[in-house]
């Protein structure tokens, strides 16, 4: 088993809102580990958005970490905890150990500068002393590894490229200064099914060649057995079920989980679970006990009352009254 | 060949599309001018000839050749080619002469009071738009606080009082009332004792003489720019790239020029248009209210004696200056915004 | 102007009593405003039926301000603030006549610009271009030694002439980007006919805009006549601000610290009247915005 690399500990994040308190994401916990492809999935507002961009601190403004730690391992022999670094310290932890590739790429380049700048000021930024020719070299060669042609790239606009084009060199320039995390939100649902796959193989060879972690999150469930070692199940802010992928797809242990892959949806936007009965909770008043009970075919008193918890198999983190009783409750 | 395409690519840019829009404006301008000059009922010409004759005891013939001389038109040659003699005159800067200063070419009028409109409304121009960037970009950093609702009244209330009222009230009551500014000193464009030249007294007495007005142009325009700024940031400030920049790990200061800065005040340039049609155009009410010797007041001299030509001329090379100076501005922002270059 | 976010509404653009006192009570400085405009109008048209014709009297040179004469009186012995209140209506109708006539025009052009699109698109905005970078003062000033007036009025369509390029340009974007809108493709599919798009659809998304054209091409206008009155270039005759102020100047009376408040009286009117003006927009654009309805 390889080294876990990042650790994300019972962590809460609240959205102020004009009716309330928001709390998309509830008490989750993650671990990643080296050269794993871990896969985060639920529907819109489950709060996997959120729980990425805390990971690199780059929440809105009305947004807040209430509690829970996000523990990274920087080199072998350090730690160090995510949620409590100031600005000045994530700033040197962003995209060089840890880097995000949006949803919607579409606009994420500025529109005035070119590609090649914004591999530049991005390798300045960080302060790497590097020859000016050795950075394209760099930059080209990631270009190329994500399939496109590094020239015509680096001296074209942003406008000057396609949709498809610049998910993929927005991956390049995340993988510029080797990170050791790799997330990507949504990175394929804005992209025709042509590019989808030209995406995806290209995720697998990075993975193989660059032994990078990533997290991958999306709704679709179709896509990410493709890439995904691990996956993470998550339902109104929390981690419902985490496991290896193959286990959690063909013996899903939580409710909510077998819910999700007998829908198998497939649809963009609000995703349509037609056997699941009710509809998504409120995050401002979730309800009590275990947030899914209202909907769930197994609800037992207890899971009424309260709030269920983290159940360690042998290969799968379960947030189930269900499973408490038998195995090992941690 | 690809000179083919070449040709047609240029055709297409929209730098020359802004440059034949430029001419045909200037060029419609000066047709236009031709026209009222003759066709219009108590057309100035008529009406000086009449003059002449009464106060001079001239015959209608040499009534009629002096007026001719003097507005550079030749009545006996058919229309077109009077147009044409026209155009080429004014291409040759040959705007006739004045009525009032006999002798005078319009074109050294011109030369003589222009300058002066240009450095005063310029350098306005520059100040109101540099500031007016700065306070809208503070603006919406600082969006929904108290001073962010106070400047946005108090900039709205600004940018709608006319100009030369704002003009007006400094000289009643800095200067009639509290006695705090010798207005009547500062009259004209420099001060009459000093010699012109490019010594240190010369300057300053010139910008001493250029202040008001270019006080009254920034109060009264700045407003705008800063709102618009200010919106423009607002909206700049939700882009995903803005974000993406954020979590790329680039320092605050390099996003706040280069990601927000230059994507926001590029709709600002489309603006600048309408903004120098109307400062060139307001000059003449500014310029009168501070007796500041720019082309604007003398236009107003030259119509109220009646100064035909000298009008006409003056009227022209407004026009041609707003519509030059859009020119540089449509070019500027091509230079800024690399989506509009490449079509 | 965001109004084309708002793909979906209510289509109603006119308010319930009650709404409006709330959106009063909310927008206190377009409160403000609507107080001046009001003020403003009656002046305008009772104040001349109850304030005396100024008559000048040299008895009464110069007299320091008192009830009998709120502002005192000018180098005439005229009382300033009737020549005021007689000014009052002139500018009013000036300024709102160019207003309507700006918006109509603009109207009718922006929408055959949006709608038809084509040759006459071209011809009508190769037209507002021209039209935009023309230095209006400049121009009025040397037709103005050519053109005499007999209407005062007759200024009001001069100034329209000149305001409704940049309005016509925003009315023809905004059509073009509703056009492509998918509520008004379902419009067309439900079977409405285009005069109700139009109205039902397309006008209330449009409506705030075009009150706010409105009071800027009055402000516009304001602007324009008092500042053709003030350099002397009237082409009418009556009492007029900008004339009371062009007299001030000529007669020397700007410099004269006795004739203060003849000086200020038209200077605080048109800033007054300028301010209130402007902040009644902000209201106007509050009470027509063509919201959801908040749950």
């Amino acid at each position: 088993m390889s080294e876990r690399i990042l650790s994300v500990s019972k962590l809460s994040v609240v959205y102020g809102a004009r009716r309330g308190f928001v709390n998309a994401v509830r008490n989750a916990s993650l671990d990643i580990y080296r050269g794993e492809c871990l896969a985060l999935v639920g529907e819109s507002g489950s709060g996997k958005t959120t729980l990425a961009l805390s990971i690199v601190r780059a929440l809105p403004t009305n947004a807040k970490i209430l509690q829970g730690s996000i523990l990274y391992r920087l080199n072998p022999n350090s730690e160090i905890d995510i949620a409590r670094l100031s600005e000045d310290e994530i700033r040197k932890i962003r995209w060089k150990e840890i880097a995000m590739v949006f949803q919607g790429s579409m606009n994420a380049f500025n529109p005035v500068l070119k590609i090649r700048e914004h591999f530049i000021e991005t390798v300045k930024a960080h302060g790497i002393a590097i020859d000016r020719k050795e950075l394209i070299d760099r930059a080209a060669k990631l270009l190329s590894l994500v399939m496109l042609d590094a020239n015509r790239v680096l001296n074209s606009y942003p406008h000057q490229l396609s949709g498809g084009m610049k998910q993929r060199t927005l991956i390049a320039l995340a993988l510029m200064l080797e990170p050791k995390i790799l997330i990507l939100d949504e990175p394929t649902s804005a992209l025709d099914v042509v590019s989808q796959k030209t995406v995806l193989n290209v995720l697998s060879n990075l993975k193989k060649e660059l032994n990078l972690s990533m997290v991958f999150i999306t709704h679709d469930l179709a896509i990410t057995a493709e890439v995904a070692d691990r996956v993470g199940v998550m339902y109104a802010g929390q981690l419902v079920e985490v496991g290896d992928i193959y286990g959690v797809y063909y013996k899903p242990l939580h409710p909510y989980t077998q819910g999700l892959l007998k829908a198998i949806p497939r649809l963009k936007g609000s995703v349509d679970i037609a056997s699941i009965p009710g509809s998504p909770p409120d995050l401002i008043n979730p309800p009590r006990g275990c947030t899914f009970h209202p909907r769930c075919p197994f609800a037992m008193d207890i899971c009424r009352r309260e709030e269920p918890p983290e159940t360690h198999t042998n290969d799968r983190i379960v947030k189930c009254w269900l499973y408490a009783k038998d195995s090992k409750v941690i | 060949m690809d000179s083919m395409g070449t040709a047609y690519r240029i055709v297409r840019s929209y730098i020359f599309r802004r440059c034949v829009r430029a001419f045909a404006t200037i060029f419609i301008v000066m047709t236009l001018t031709f026209f009222i000059l003759r066709l219009m009922p108590g057309n100035p010409i008529d009406l000086y000839i009449i003059n002449l004759m009464r106060s001079g005891g001239l015959s209608y013939e040499e009534a009629r050749n002096r007026a001719l001389a003097l507005f550079r038109i030749n009545l006996t040659m058919p229309l077109h080619i009077q147009y044409f003699e026209y155009l080429s005159n004014v291409f040759r800067g040959d705007l006739g002469n004045s009525i009032i200063s006999v002798g005078t070419p319009v074109i050294k009028i011109i030369a003589e009071f222009l300058p002066w409109t240009v450095f005063s409304v310029g350098l306005a121009l520059i100040i109101s738009f540099v500031l007016g960037i700065f306070i809208g970009t503070l603006m919406a950093y600082r969006r929904g606080s108290k001073i962010d609702s106070i400047l946005i009244t108090l900039l709205s209330a600004f940018s709608a009082i006319p100009n030369y009222i704002i003009g007006l009230l400094f000289i009643v009551v800095l200067g009639a009332q509290l006695k705090l500014v010798p207005f009547t000193m500062l009259r004209g464009a420099y001060s009459p004792y000093i010699k012109p030249g490019f010594t240190p007294e010369f300057i300053a007495d010139v910008f001493l003489h250029a202040a008001f007005p270019i006080l009254v142009y920034v109060i009264t325009t700045i407003g705008s720019w800063a709102l618009t700024m200010r919106g423009s940031v607002i909206s700049v400030l939700g882009e995903d790239y803005v974000l993406v920049a954020k979590v790329r790990g680039l320092p605050e200061r390099r996003i706040m020029w280069t990601y927000v800065g230059r994507n926001a005040v590029l709709p600002l340039f489309t603006n600048l248009a309408i903004s120098i049609g109307f400062i060139f155009g307001g000059s003449t009410l500014v310029e009168f209210v501070f007796v500041y010797r720019g082309i604007g007041y003398r236009l107003w001299e030259a119509v109220g004696a009646r100064d035909y030509p000298v009008a006409q001329g003056i009227f022209l090379i407004i026009t041609i200056a707003v519509v030059l100076s859009n020119l540089l501005a449509d070019m500027l922002y091509a230079v800024l915004d690399p989506r509009v270059r490449i079509e | 102007m965001n109004y084309l976010n708002k793909a979906h509404f209510k289509g109603r653009i006119t308010r319930s009593a009650k709404e409006f006192l709330q959106i009063l009570r909310r927008n206190k400085s377009g409160t403000v405003g609507l107080a001046i405009l009001l003020l403003f109008i009656v002046l305008g048209t009772v104040g001349p039926m109850v304030v005396p014709k100024p008559v000048s009297d040299p008895s009464k040179i110069y007299l320091p301000l008192s009830w009998e004469h709120p502002f005192g009186t000018d180098f005439e012995g005229k009382d300033v603030f009737a020549q005021i209140v007689h000014g009052t209506p002139i500018v009013l109708q000036i300024a709102f006549l160019t207003g309507l006539l700006t918006i109509l025009i603009a109207i009718v052009l922006g929408s055959i610009s949006g709608f038809k699109g084509g040759l006459l698109d071209t011809v009508i905005m190769f037209a507002a271009d021209i039209i935009l970078t023309i230095p209006f003062i400049p121009l009025f000033m040397v037709l103005a030694t050519i053109i005499k007036f007999s209407d005062a009025r007759a200024i009001a369509l001069l100034l329209a002439a000149f305001s409704w390029p940049s309005i016509a340009r925003a009315i023809r974007s905004q059509i073009l980007a509703l056009r492509e809108t998918t509520f008004i493709e379902a419009a067309k599919i439900i079977g409405y006919s285009t005069i109700e798009i139009i109205f039902r659809e397309m006008l209330p998304n449009i409506a705030p805009f075009i009150a706010v054209s409105f009071i800027f091409a009055s402000i516009n206008a304001i602007y324009a006549q008092v500042g053709l009155a003030f350099l002397g270039i009237v082409p009418y005759i009556g009492e007029n601000w900008g004339i009371m102020i062009n007299r001030a100047y000529t007669y020397g009376a700007i410099f004269y610290s006795k004739s203060f408040w003849y000086n200020m009286a038209p200077i605080l009117m048109i800033i007054l009247l300028q301010t209130g003006l402007i902040l009644f927009s902000r209201l106007l654009e509050d009470v027509l915005n063509p919201r959801v309805r908040e749950e």
